[in-house]
C-alpha cells in the first residue's frame, strides 16, 4: 500500500486546513474528484500543480498519484511569473493546476474555478510525447530559480521514502506536523508524504516560524514535531521555540544544508532537557528526497555527521574520488529537460552518485568534505554558483566569481569601483529571490585563474577561510 | 538613523516605502528571513535584546514602537 491510498472509511484527521479536520476518508473523496475534474486526454498526461498549502492543491497531488494517469510537477506558488511563463513555454503542460490568482497564460482556458484554486487545460496537446508508465512525479531541481532541470520520480521510489521515513522517525497515527517548509520542496513534500503514510496528519498555514500566529497555531493543534532547514533552526532559537507552548511536541528534524556545529549543539541538548529527539538528516530531490539520518542517540558524537543510510538504502564511499553513493528504492529514473524526456524509463538503476563527498568512519556513519558540483543550498533551496556567474556576467557585464557554503553565498567583485555591493545583492534577490543577509561580496584586484584560464575557485575558498 | 531608516535598510527597500502601517510579509521584501535580519538591525540600532515574544509579535512598525518603548525608548 503507498501513502496515496490513504486508509478508506477513516475518520482519522489527514489535514488540518484553516483549523478544521479533514479526515482521511474526505480526502480520498477530494482527491478522486480531481481527477474527475480534468479532462480525458486518452493518454498519461502531464502537468504543473503549483501547491498551495490548501486541502485543494494536496487532493490534486493525491488524486493524479491515485489515478496513475495524470503526472503533476510540483511548483511553488510563489515562483516568479516570468520564470512560470518560460517553464510553461518550454515544457507546454497539458493542464495547470494554481491559486486562484494566477494570470491566464496563453494557449490555456480556465477549466474550474474557484475561491481558492484554479484549474487551466491547454487548448491543443494532441502530438505530446508519451510517459513512462513508472514516472509518478517531478520536481524542481532548484525551486525558486525557474530551472528547466526536472527530477523524475517513480511511484515506487516516493512511496517506499514515505515509508522508510515513517519508519526511522518512528511515526505513528497520533503524529501531527505543520508546513514549516513550502510542499513544492522535495523536504517538504516527504513530511506530507510520511505523515500520510503513517496515517498521521498535517497542519496546513502560510504563517511563519517568525510570526506570533504560527506558534498559536502550532500549539492549538498539538503538533507532534518541526521540520526545517538550517535558517529554520535560527529562527526556532530566536522565537524561543521550548516557550511556545508545544505541549505535544516529540521531534525535530532538519534538513536542507548543513547546519553550524554550534546549532546543532545547541538543540542536540535543548531536546535532551525536554525529553524530544532531533534528527539531522541529508537528502536531495534526486533521492525522492530523504537519504540518511543520525539516530538522535548518537548524535552527541556524531556532531557534523549525516548519520547513516534510510532504511532500505545503502552508503558507501566511492574509493577513487571520496564521492558518496546512494543506493536504495528512492532513487531517482533521471533527470528530464525536455517533454520528450519523460518518456524515458530508469536510468540509474537505484544508483545515486549524489555529488558530495565526504568519509565514513568505522561505523559507518557519513562525514561530507566538499560538493563535486558547483552549488549552495540557501534556505534549503539549490542554487548554482555558475548560473550565479553567469546571470551577473549578463546583468553587469563583467566577470564576477561564485563560491560559499550553506546559507553563505560569497561573491568575488573585481570591478568594485564600478559595481556596488548593493546592486549586486539586489539582482540576486529580485532574481534568484537570495535575501542579502546570505550572500557577501567580497573585492579582489582580479580573479584568480588556473593554468587553463578557467577560475581558481580553491584560490578563492584560501582567502575566504 | 529613525525607525523606517533602520526598516528600509534591514528590508532592502526604499525608504518612501516604509510607512507606519507596513506589517509582516505584506511585501516579499519582509518574509521570514528578512525578519531575522530586522531584529538584529533594531538590537544593534538601540542597544537592546529583544526577547523571544518581541521577535514574534514585531508584525508591523507600529509594533515595534511599542516594543521600544517597553525598553525606554522613544523611535
Amino acid at each position: 500500500m503507498a501513502f496515496w491510498d490513504l486508509p478508506t472509511q477513516t475518520s482519522r484527521p489527514a489535514l488540518v486546513c484553516n483549523r478544521s479536520l479533514i479526515s482521511y476518508d474526505a480526502l480520498g473523496g477530494m482527491a478522486d474528484d480531481f481527477v474527475l475534474q480534468l479532462p480525458d486526454f486518452g493518454r498519461k498526461s502531464f502537468g504543473f500543480l503549483l501547491i498551495g498549502h490548501h486541502s485543494t492543491f494536496i487532493a490534486a497531488y493525491l488524486g493524479c498519484l491515485r489515478s496513475r494517469k495524470h503526472v503533476p510537477l510540483l511548483l511553488q506558488p510563489d515562483l516568479h511569473p516570468a520564470l512560470l511563463l518560460q517553464l510553461i513555454e518550454h515544457y507546454q503542460p497539458d493542464w495547470i493546476v494554481a491559486p486562484a490568482g494566477i494570470t491566464l497564460p496563453a494557449d490555456y482556458e480556465t477549466g474550474r474555478a474557484d475561491d481558492v484554486s484554479r484549474i487551466l487545460v491547454r487548448r491543443r496537446n494532441a502530438d505530446a510525447p508519451a510517459l513512462h508508465e513508472d514516472l509518478g512525479l517531478l520536481l524542481s531541481t532548484s525551486g525558486s530559480t525557474g530551472t528547466r532541470k526536472l527530477v523524475r520520480l517513480s511511484y515506487c521510489a516516493i512511496a517506499s521514502n514515505a515509508d522508510a521515513i515513517a519508519q526511522y522517525l518512528k511515526l505513528n497515527a497520533d503524529d501531527r506536523a505543520i508546513t514549516t517548509l513550502p510542499l513544492g520542496y522535495s523536504f517538504g513534500m516527504s513530511i506530507l508524504n510520511s505523515h500520510l503514510a503513517a496515517g498521521a496528519s498535517l497542519v496546513l498555514t502560510n504563517e511563519s516560524l517568525m510570526s506570533r500566529d504560527f506558534w498559536n497555531i502550532a500549539s492549538e493543534t498539538g503538533v507532534t514535531s518541526l521540520s526545517g532547514v538550517p535558517s529554520s533552526f535560527e529562527m526556532m532559537r530566536r522565537a524561543g521555540l521550548e516557550k511556545r507552548g508545544l505541549n505535544h511536541l516529540r521531534s525535530l528534524t532538519q534538513a536542507g544544508g548543513r547546519l553550524r556545529k554550534e546549532l546543532i549543539a545547541f538543540f542536540d541538548e535543548l531536546a535532551r532537557a525536554q525529553g524530544w529527539e532531533f534528527f539531522v538528516m541529508y537528502g536531495q530531490t534526486e533521492a525522492s528526497p530523504r537519504i540518511s539520518y543520525v539516530p538522535p542517540k548518537r548524535l552527541a558524537e556524531k556532531i557534523g555527521s549525516i548519520g547513516v543510510a534510510i532504511p532500505g538504502g545503502n552508503l558507501h564511499i566511492d574509493p577513487a574520488s571520496s564521492e558518496l553513493v546512494f543506493e536504495g528504492p528512492n532513487v531517482m529514473m533521471g533527470y528530464a529537460e525536455t517533454r520528450t524526456d519523460l518518456a524515458r524509463g530508469d536510468d540509474l538503476n537505484g544508483v545515486l552518485r549524489t555529488g558530495d563527498l565526504g568519509r565514513q568512519d568505522d561505523e559507518g556513519y557519513v562525514y561530507l568534505e566538499g560538493r563535486l558540483s558547483r552549488f549552495v543550498k540557501l534556505s534549503g533551496v539549490r542554487i548554482n554558483l555558475d548560473a550565479v556567474e553567469e546571470t551577473l556576467a549578463g546583468k553587469f557585464g563583467n566577470q564576477f566569481a561564485a563560491t560559499g557554503s550553506d546559507d553563505a553565498l560569497v561573491i568575488w567583485n573585481p570591478e568594485p569601483s564600478q559595481h556596488a555591493d548593493s546592486s549586486i545583492t539586489a539582482v540576486l534577490r529580485e532574481l534568484f529571490n537570495i535575501f542579502p543577509s546570505m550572500v557577501s561580496v567580497r573585492s579582489v584586484d582580479e580573479l584568480p585563474l588556473l593554468p587553463n584560464g578557467k577560475l581558481d575557485y580553491r584560490s578563492l575558498n584560501e582567502i575566504a577561510r | 538613523m529613525t525607525l523606517h531608516d533602520v526598516f528600509a535598510k534591514a528590508l532592502g527597500i526604499p525608504n518612501d516605502a516604509v510607512h507606519d502601517g507596513l506589517e509582516y510579509n505584506s511585501i516579499k521584501e519582509w518574509d521570514s528571513v528578512a525578519h531575522m535580519a530586522l531584529v538584529s538591525a533594531l538590537e544593534e540600532r538601540y542597544n537592546i535584546l529583544l526577547d523571544t515574544d518581541d521577535v514574534i509579535d514585531l508584525s508591523s512598525i507600529g509594533k515595534a514602537r511599542e516594543i521600544l518603548s517597553k525598553y525606554g525608548i522613544e523611535a
